[in-house]
This record gives structure tokens, sequence and C-alpha cells, in this order.
């Protein structure tokens, strides 16, 4: 299947990529780099679904105690990190020639740097604790508590840029026909590719898991 | 009186009993905040509009800092010598051995901003009077929930290595909420003049720290026991 | 006939990719009393941990007292003394008696009543723990697992550090109750156990218990 997969998603990431730079006209304030748009906003759409997995398989493990889920769990961590750093890399390159500015401390940019902050800890809590159940269990717990932080985050957040004078009020566009029909586009490709992408770490993460029980086995 | 109160009633002044007896540990702490108070004043010019509008953020860093050191001490003392593993096996709801543990933690982390608030008020020369009330509000929420998501941490990191820098690392990005809802109020609250605005910020407290106890409560029967 | 205190149905303990336990069945009744004996790093330890319910298994399940929900009655009739004492060292001895007793209900009077038994009382029950000798402490720990007068005692390597006297006199105390017992002290280990299990390579293999204690596992420790 994941062959399958693989075969299905260059032809679409391809098609994405057509539907971005040539399908859709340039913007016509933004101009040529309003494109970054579509792998901005898919990266973010991926990095989202990637993090309400982790706290769905962490919620999961939990219940059933199955490394499995865990691997589930981590494996869409990892993902959504990667994702979540090109969301914050592609954010301020579309920025600085638009608004000149890389960054600004507008609710949704602020609410992704401390999601993108949250979920490193989650990562870099792993990293710090030997293979155990008693990992899984943790990693779990925190996944689960940061999810339920985000939206919380979201709401503070809003509410502190209120008091300032917000720079950007809003990012709205009229999007063209054709506008649209790339994000759409290059939104499905995206979510393909993370699916294949979960495929494949956890294909690895098992193998990996069996090398070493067959090598560090009894 | 139930066995879970008893025993949440007995961790409590036992970690209480344990923080005077060990002073230093508190006192370093406390003298850590003060340090981290200071030298955020020196970052601005004392004079400056800055300094007056980040008065009541130098105070809640320097509480954040202090707060952090002393939860990280809190389970190192039950892991030292494992009789975090006695706790685990008593016959009760792990949620009251988090009850102990969180209220001897909140406890400490009240008198830490007690202490560090007359020294930012000689500091920054303020006089709290006619808000005294609402400033308490916000002292105690905040304690609240830095001690509720710190204690839950902390017990966290302590299967980690690196615990301290695990536990900062867990903590921060999560209790932001509550720190800037803490420093938007401590400025209305040492302003004075004006009327109070964003009453919405106690709300937003409330809010967390019921959401973020009740799921302590619940998920800590994970964190114990390996 | 009664359910199992415990039952351990095929438990597999796996840490990471290290596989501790394999495959263990195992169960006891009351008034049974264990000896799990083995070389070093053979996961008796980790075995022992599981059926204290600290530790869960990765896989295969335990139940207490036939059942799931036994565990609150389970672990109010159990002590566990691990390999770590489970003290304050910043609290005294009787400090500390009296905290562990106030965790399960037990009157100050009976905790001071044991530090007297493990000879504990007078100056050494006010020094804190820090300063406590091993063979202290260990007596210390034996009196905070027997506090509250548990059924059923899991002990691991309880009897480092203590003197043959101590040795005997705690041998006393457990005679009558529940024992799974964790040694290398197979000289001391073996009168105490009614079931032997050799513990090797993460798995159990039960020893039968006529006469004395293989000599040939005395020889290799």
């Amino acid at each position: 299947m994941r062959a399958m997969l693989l075969v299905l998603l260059y032809p679409a990431m391809l098609f994405a990529l057509y539907c971005a730079f040539i399908l859709a006209p340039p913007e016509r304030e933004m101009g040529e780099v309003q494109r970054i748009f579509y792998f901005h906003i898919s990266a973010a759409w991926l990095c989202m679904l990637a993090f309400f997995i982790l706290f769905l398989f962490s919620v999961v493990y939990l219940l059933t105690g199955n490394r499995t889920y865990d691997v589930w769990a981590s494996s869409s961590a990892e993902i959504g990190v990667i994702f979540a750093s090109l969301v914050l890399i592609t954010g301020p390159l579309w920025a600085k020639p638009v608004w000149n500015t890389w960054w600004t401390w507008d609710p949704r940019l602020t609410t992704f740097l401390i999601l993108w902050l949250i979920y490193v800890a989650y990562l870099l809590l792993r990293a710090n604790m030997p293979e155990s159940d008693k990992k899984y269990k943790l990693s779990a717990v925190f996944g689960i508590l940061g999810f339920i932080d985000v939206p919380i985050v979201f709401m503070s957040i809003r509410w502190w840029r209120t008091i300032h004078p917000v720079v950007i009020t809003s990012t709205g566009m009229n999007l063209d026909p054709d506008m649209k029909a790339a994000m759409f586009v290059a939104l499905a490709a995206f979510t393909l590719f993370y699916v294949i992408l979960m495929l494949l770490r956890m294909g690895q993460k098992k193998l990996d898991y069996e090398i070493s029980l067959r090598l560090g086995g009894l | 009186m139930s066995s879970g109160l008893q025993a949440a009633i007995a961790i409590l002044k036992k970690d209480l009993l344990l923080e005077f007896r060990g002073k230093e540990g508190f006192l370093s702490n406390l003298f850590f905040g003060l340090m981290v108070l200071l030298l955020f004043t020196f970052a601005f010019d004392p004079s400056s509009e800055a300094l007056r509008q980040g008065k009541a953020a130098i105070f809640w860093i320097a509480v954040a800092f202090a707060s952090v050191l002393t939860l990280n001490r809190t389970f190192q003392r039950e892991s030292a010598d494992r009789a975090i593993d006695a706790l685990a096996l008593l016959p009760v709801d792990p949620a009251w051995i988090f009850l102990g543990k969180f209220l001897g933690n909140l406890a400490l982390i009240t008198l830490l901003m007690l202490l560090i608030f007359p020294l930012f008020m000689v500091f920054f020369n303020l006089t709290v009077t006619s808000r005294f009330w609402l400033l308490s509000a916000v002292c105690l929420l905040t304690a609240l929930g830095l001690s509720c998501v710190g204690t839950l941490f902390a017990a966290m990191a302590e299967s980690s290595r690196l615990r301290e820098v695990v536990l900062s690392i867990m903590m921060y990005p999560i209790t932001i909420p509550v720190l800037i809802a803490a420093v938007q109020l401590t400025q209305q609250a040492i302003k004075l003049t004006g009327e109070i605005e964003n009453w919405h910020w106690l709300t937003l407290l409330l809010i967390f720290d019921a959401i973020f106890l009740a799921a302590a409560l619940v998920i800590f029967d994970y964190v114990l026991g390996e | 006939m009664q359910p199992p205190v415990v039952e351990l149905v095929q438990v597999d303990k796996i840490f990471g990719t290290q596989p501790v336990l394999r495959n263990i069945a195992l169960s006891f009744q009351q008034k049974e009393r264990l000896l799990l004996y083995g070389p070093n790093g053979a996961g008796k330890s980790t075995l022992l941990k599981i059926i204290a319910s600290l530790s869960s298994p990765t896989s295969g399940s335990v139940l207490f007292y036939g059942s799931r929900d036994g565990l609150a009655r389970y672990r109010s009739q159990m002590g566990y003394l691990g390999h770590s004492t489970s003290l304050y060292p910043d609290l005294t001895g009787e400090e500390n008696l009296i905290f562990f007793g106030r965790l399960r209900g037990v009157p100050g009077d009976r905790s001071r009543q044991w530090l007297e038994r493990v000879g504990l009382s007078g100056s050494a029950s006010q020094r804190r723990v820090r300063f406590y000798s091993a063979g202290m402490k260990q007596r210390l720990a034996v009196a905070r697992v027997m506090l509250h007068d548990p059924e059923i005692l899991l002990l691991d390597e309880p009897f480092n550090a203590l003197d043959a006297r101590f040795v005997k006199l705690f041998s006393q105390w457990i005679q009558e109750k529940t024992v799974v017992l964790v040694t290398h002290q197979l000289d001391l280990g073996w009168p105490l156990a009614s079931r032997a299990f050799e513990v090797r390579d993460g798995q159990i293999r039960e020893t039968p218990m006529a006469g004395s204690s293989p000599q040939h596992e005395l020889g290799l420790i």
C-alpha cells in the first residue's frame, strides 16, 4: 500500500506545484511571492492534523497500553514538528516582502510559535527518557495536556494582542477560483504526503524495534 | 476523614517540614528570584517608559524562574531513595497524592511571591492599597496554575535525564496563558488610577486552573509507578 | 478454592527493546511463601515490582484476588520493600515511621512500637536517617513495611546489611504471612520458603523444594 501511495504522491505533488505556480494567477497586490501561500497553508493544516492525531493516539495509548499507539503518536509528533517548522519558515519569507516585517506578534503567529514550542518539548521529553513503558505513558500525558493547552493559548494571545495596536488585522483574501483550486490541490497533496510519511516513519520504527529486539534480545 | 484526604494532608505536612528543615534550598530559590528581578531592571533605563510598562512582567518572570527551581526539588526528594514507590503503592486514589504534593508547592510558590513582592514594590516605587484584593486574587490564581502544572510535570520530569531542563522546557510553553494573564492583571492592579479593564483575564486564569487541575487529578495515575 | 492473591498471566516486560521478562505465568495463594532466586540481571526485581503493582507489564495481565478490581484491597494488605529503602534522608527515624504510618491511618503509638521492635528507639530515632548506617536504614525500612500489619510481604533482598540476630527476628515476623522473597542469599531464604522459583533470562522455573537448597547455586554465588 505504501508503494501505491508513493506512486500516487509524485503526480499529486507535481500537480500541486503546477497549480500553485502556473494555474493560479499572481495575486494583485502581493505578486508572485503570494504563491508560497499554498504551501504555507497546507503545511499549517498538516501539522494541525498531525497534532490532533498525536492527541488521539496518546489517549488511545493510555487507555490500552499498546505500544503500537505510541508509535503512531510519536511519529505524528515528529512529522508535525517538521511541518510546524516549515510554517514558521515560510511565514516570514512571505511576510517580509509583503508586510515589510519578518515577524509580527499577531495571535495566529504567536499561537503557532507556542504550539511549536510545546511539541518540541514533547520530542525533547521523549529524547531524554530511556525506552520504557513509562516513557510512552509520560509522553502520552504530555501529548494530551499540550493539545488541551492550545485553545487556551490562542484565547490568551488574542486578548493580549487586542491591547496593543494590531498591525495586520486580517490576511483575508478574495480568492480567485483558480487560486482556490490550487489551494485545495495543495491541501490534498499534503494530506497524502502526511499519510505516506506516517506509514514510512512507523514502518521504520517497527523495523528499528525488531532489529534491536533481535540484537539486544536474550 | 477519608484515608485519601489523610494521606494528602500527611504528604503536605511532610513536604513543608522538609522545606523548612532544608531552608537553604528555599532561600537559594528566593535569592535567585530576587537576582532575576534585579537583572531585568538593569535591562531598562530606570526612568524609561518601557520599564514603567513592563514592571509587572519583570515580577512574574522572577516568580516563574524561582518557582521552577522549587518545583524541581519536590520530586527529587521523593525519588532520592524511591520514597515515591511507597506513595505509589498506597491503597488510595493517586489523585490524593497529587493533591498533597500540589498543595505543598502551592504554599511554597505563594510564599515566594509574598517574599519577592515587597522588594519589587521598593525597587519600582509602588504603593498597593486600593487594589490589594485584585492583586491577591491574581497571585493566588497564578500560583495555583503554576503549581498544578508544575507538580504534574515535575513528577514526569523526574524519570528523565536532565530533569531540571526538561521541567522548564515542558512548563513554560504550557503556562504562557497564565503568565500573560498575570502580567496583564498585575499591570492593572499596580496602576492605581483609571478603570480596571480586562476582567476577562481573571476568567482566563480560572478556566486554566480548573482545566489543568481536573486534568492533573485524572491523569496523575499514569505518572506514578513504572 | 479461593482465587489466588496475585496471578500473572503471560506477562512480558520489555524495557525499550530489552525484554526483561518473557511469558511469565505465576500465581500464589494466601500463606504461601515464594522464593525467587537467580543470577543478577535475570529479572527478579522487575518481576517483584510487577507483583507489587508498582510496574505494569508490557503485555499480559495481572490479577489481584482473581480480578483487576482487587487492586485497592491488595494494596491495603501488602507491604513492599524494594531495592531502595524508600525513606526520607532528612527526616528522623521516628518522623519517617510516623509519616508512613499516617499515610495508612496507623496511629503514632504503633509507629513508635515498631521503632522499638527494630531496635531504633531512644536517641537513634531522633537522628536523621541521612546519618544512619546501612543496617539501621534497612531495619527502619523493615519497620516501614511491617507498620500497617500487611498480610502480604514483597521483599527484595531484605537481608542486605542486616545482622544475623535481626534476620532471625525478621524471619519470625514473616513466617505466618504471604511472602514473595527475592534474594541471592539462599541459605537465609530457602528455609523460609514454601515454594522456590529460579529466574533466569527473563523466565521462571519452579524448583522442587525437597531437602536443602541447591548447593550448586550457593556455590555460584
